[in-house]
């Protein structure tokens, strides 16, 4: 082995002369050029055309992609979310600092288990977290994905919120009745909320007169939202009369209604539900 | 190797009326790590209607730091505004 070796003072390789190149070569084929007529380094080329270019054959099958790694030499029990490599970028108007940047995380105490994260700036030198992809590939973005609009954040084409759960119908907001179903299940995408209900008793406890479903997810917007009852069982209603519900604005309840062809539209009472009814529901509704 | 459950009130969110939406979530955990999380969502509104006659509103099962922002948030002039909004909006 040979060795360039400066132990008192710092070594320079200059490749003397005006657009003269370094090169480095190994085995007569050219390795690594420095390109002094236009300040850039080629890997695996002799003619960068960018400050750092790396050249190298990937296979049409995609088997030896050309691959700059970035690798931490730390290994063990990590802090879960400890960035343990980072691709950054910034300019002169952040005085050097970051912008942005791509930030490779442990996603968990195993440094086996990561995920990527991207940050960008709305203010100097202050990167914000905005879109992760964790070890299992969920990508979580905060702030919502502007769908069919440019590339413009219009809020109307923004979708910045998917929610499922359940909740707990009531009648009348009764908690003394005796429930023999009161089960909810929503799911909210952006705001719109979709809700399936079932809601049955076998006593009314305080309930009386006129009959609501309450106890929605969340609370209904300004507008008017309608649905009707799919499955009804031991009501007191006429035969091909339909339950259908109007949920009115910023109320977190569906008013019952009985629709009869001949008699017209009519609150859904106590004596309509009796004491054993039990109402399955589904509706669609703008959250506020 | 333990499993444990946890259930949190992780979201409550403040409505311009008054209303607290105030979501819980169940997690069921092992070694410390979430292995499944599932919501259960209510509306604690500011203001209670019995037949003709608002009032307020029973808090007292509520979470701890739910009551304390419903608590600071239903002042009367919000009781006031959500009774008013909602006899409105009465069909």
């Amino acid at each position: 082995m040979s060795t360039i070796k400066s132990s008192a003072e710092n070594l320079t390789l200059n490749a003397d002369g005006a657009n003269n190149d370094v090169i480095i070569q190994s085995n007569g084929s050219t390795k690594v050029t420095v390109d002094g007529q236009n300040s850039r380094v080629g890997i695996g080329t002799t003619a960068p055309s960018e400050i750092l270019e790396v050249q190298g054959a990937s296979g049409l099958d995609g088997a030896t992609p050309p691959t700059i790694k970035i690798h931490s030499t730390s290994s063990g029990t990590w802090t879960d979310n400890a960035t343990f490599a980072k691709l950054a970028f910034g300019s002169e108007d952040t005085t050097g600092g970051i912008a942005c940047s791509i930030n490779a995380f442990v996603d968990s105490t195993s440094g086996n288990n990561s995920g990527l994260s991207f940050y960008t700036s709305a203010s100097a030198n202050s990167p914000t977290e905005n879109v992760r992809i964790a070890k299992d590939g969920v990508m979580s973005v905060p702030n919502g994905i502007e769908l069919g609009s440019g590339l413009d954040g219009t809020a109307a084409n923004t979708l910045d919120d998917y929610e499922e759960g359940t909740f707990t119908p009531r009648f009348n907001t009764s908690t003394n009745a005796t429930y023999t179903h009161s089960q909810g299940m929503y799911t909210k995408v952006g705001n719109t909320v979709s809700v399936q209900i079932d809601v049955g008793i076998s006593a009314f406890g305080s309930i009386s007169g006129v009959i609501n479903i309450s106890g929605l997810p969340f609370t209904t917007g300004a507008g008017f939202s309608s649905g009707n009852a799919g499955w009804g069982g031991n009501l007191a209603i006429t035969a091909g009369n339909i339950v259908s519900g109007l949920l009115d604005a910023s109320t977190t309840r569906i008013n019952l209604y009985v629709w009869s062809a001949t008699t017209g539209v009519t609150n859904f009472s106590v004596s309509n539900l009796s004491a054993d009814g039990r109402i399955m529901f589904t509706t669609t509704y703008i959250a506020a | 190797m333990a499993l444990s459950k946890e259930t949190v009130v992780d979201k409550i969110e403040v409505l311009e009326k008054g209303q607290v939406q105030v979501r819980t979530a169940t997690r069921v955990m092992e070694d410390g790590v979430e292995l499944s999380s599932s919501f259960h969502r209510h509306v604690v509104v500011p203001s209670f209607k019995t037949g003709d006659t608002w009032g307020d509103t029973d808090i007292s099962g509520e979470d701890a730091r739910v009551q304390a922002i419903a608590t600071a948030t239903w002042t009367s002039a919000v009781k006031t505004a959500y009774q008013e909004m909602m006899d409105a909006n009465a069909i």
